[in-house]
């Protein structure tokens, strides 16, 4: 936006840019806007508001209706830059193509160029960016564990920088909802049919907002409603090979009693979802007392396709302590082969023996 | 079922290329505006700070959230 007199541009360190295109298409705002994902900017908070002179000297940070009529109004000395702006790096413009493609093959491509890199310098700056890296990846599909990759990274580089806020909300994202200060994209959807409402097609999200991105934060641990255990005498065998789980485990930032479980269900073999039986159920068994509903709203099944053997996720946050020490059991409803048997299953596992694999 | 922990330092240290740039920029006032080139949010196209330049500048860093 340029009135003459000034112009307005804008910087977004967040994971996606087409969520920050959303953003904007729905308020309406047609400024310039640069996704700064990995943090090169180096700001530990948002928002700040910047007024620069033309020269891109900074005349006033976060300044007050008094500030911005004297910068409009003030004369400064055209001074030179110290230094020209590199090129957009092209790892970051590989992955980011990648992923707005949704190219699995270009994704491995972009992750063998990342591990042809060479080895230098450690420093908590890195760990955020290897962290972004990882997600984008695991956006892309087929690598589930990249997701854990990512939140250690983030976590390392927040152990050594707490006060970097920037890196702290992008595990908050993902995290407990305990630890969330807001629900950072449940405001998604609505810009979606409001932009339709106007006759306009939305952006198109490369990765939709689910789960903890659209939770609602909490102030107090909630006590799930329980329902009756489903295989109360324990006869249900432990199915190993039917379900692929994946389990991410995203820790509040500062407390560590609580942490938030990421599951990705993924049917083996020929295993499809049932269509009669969308629920899955997660519950917590922990080493002493009753069994505890942790979660019972997978992601939806596309019920466009006849057979559907997608991956699902589940997401619950959990205490610590409790997962420590129990065991976590999945109750699913699993099909063999196109016109197979559907039966309701159930694996179990405990988180600490995986950790320590 | 397994969840894997891979060394994020050993990660990080493939990543050193990436940390050109404006590292802790300080963005006090009578500092330049850090050197950057960064993708737009609407159309992909890489933008540098030098655009910024020859006019006043309102420069909002924010986020959607």
């Amino acid at each position: 936006m340029q009135t003459g007199e000034v112009q307005v541009y804008g910087i977004a360190p967040e994971q996606y840019g087409e969520r920050m295109a959303l953003f904007l298409q729905w308020q309406q705002l047609d400024f310039p806007v640069l996704m700064d994902p990995l943090n090169l900017l180096g700001v530990k908070a948002v928002p700040i508001t910047l007024l620069v002179d033309q020269s891109g000297v900074i005349r006033y940070r976060n300044p007050g209706p008094g500030e911005l009529k004297d910068f409009l109004r003030s004369e400064y000395p055209l001074r030179k830059s110290a230094k020209a702006p590199p090129a957009l790096h092209p790892l970051t413009e590989e992955f980011s193509n990648a992923l707005r493609a949704s190219d699995e093959e270009a994704g491995s491509a972009a992750l063998g160029r990342f591990h042809e890199l060479e080895e230098g310098a450690q420093t908590p700056e890195l760990s955020f960016q290897a962290g972004v890296i990882a997600r984008w990846l695991y956006d892309l599909g087929g690598r589930p564990k990249l997701f854990q990759t990512a939140i250690d990274c983030w976590k390392a580089a927040l152990e050594e920088v707490p006060g970097q806020y920037i890196w702290r909300r992008r595990i908050q994202q993902y995290g407990p909802r305990l630890d969330k200060p807001y629900p950072f994209y449940d405001w998604v959807e609505e810009a979606q049919k409001e932009v339709e409402a106007r006759g306009e097609q939305p952006v198109q999200l490369t990765v939709e907002p689910s789960g903890s991105e659209v939770a609602q934060p909490l102030r107090k641990a909630e006590v799930l409603r329980n329902r009756d255990y489903p295989d109360v005498q324990n006869k249900l065998p432990n199915e190993k090979e039917l379900l692929e789980i994946t389990t991410t485990l995203i820790p509040h930032t500062d407390r560590a009693e609580t942490q938030r479980i990421h599951l990705q269900l993924q049917p083996q073999r020929e295993g499809h979802w049932s269509s009669d039986a969308q629920e899955v159920e997660l519950w917590l068994f922990p080493a002493d007392g009753e069994a505890i509903l942790l979660a019972s709203e997978a992601s939806a099944i596309d019920e466009k396709n006849e057979v559907s053997s997608e991956q699902r996720s589940l997401e619950a946050d959990c205490s610590t302590e409790l997962l420590d020490s129990g065991k976590l059991v999945l109750f699913y409803s699993l099909c063999e082969e196109k016109a197979g048997v559907c039966r309701f299953l159930k694996s179990e596992w405990e988180i600490a023996e995986e950790v320590a694999e | 079922m397994t969840i894997m922990r891979l060394n994020p330092s050993l990660l990080a240290t493939l990543l050193l290329p990436l940390s050109g740039g404006a590292q802790g920029a300080d963005l006090s006032p009578g500092e330049h505006i850090p050197a950057l080139t960064l993708p737009t949010a609407r159309e992909h196209k890489a933008l540098s700070t030098d655009s910024f330049l020859g006019k006043k500048t309102v420069l909002h860093v924010f986020a959607s959230w």
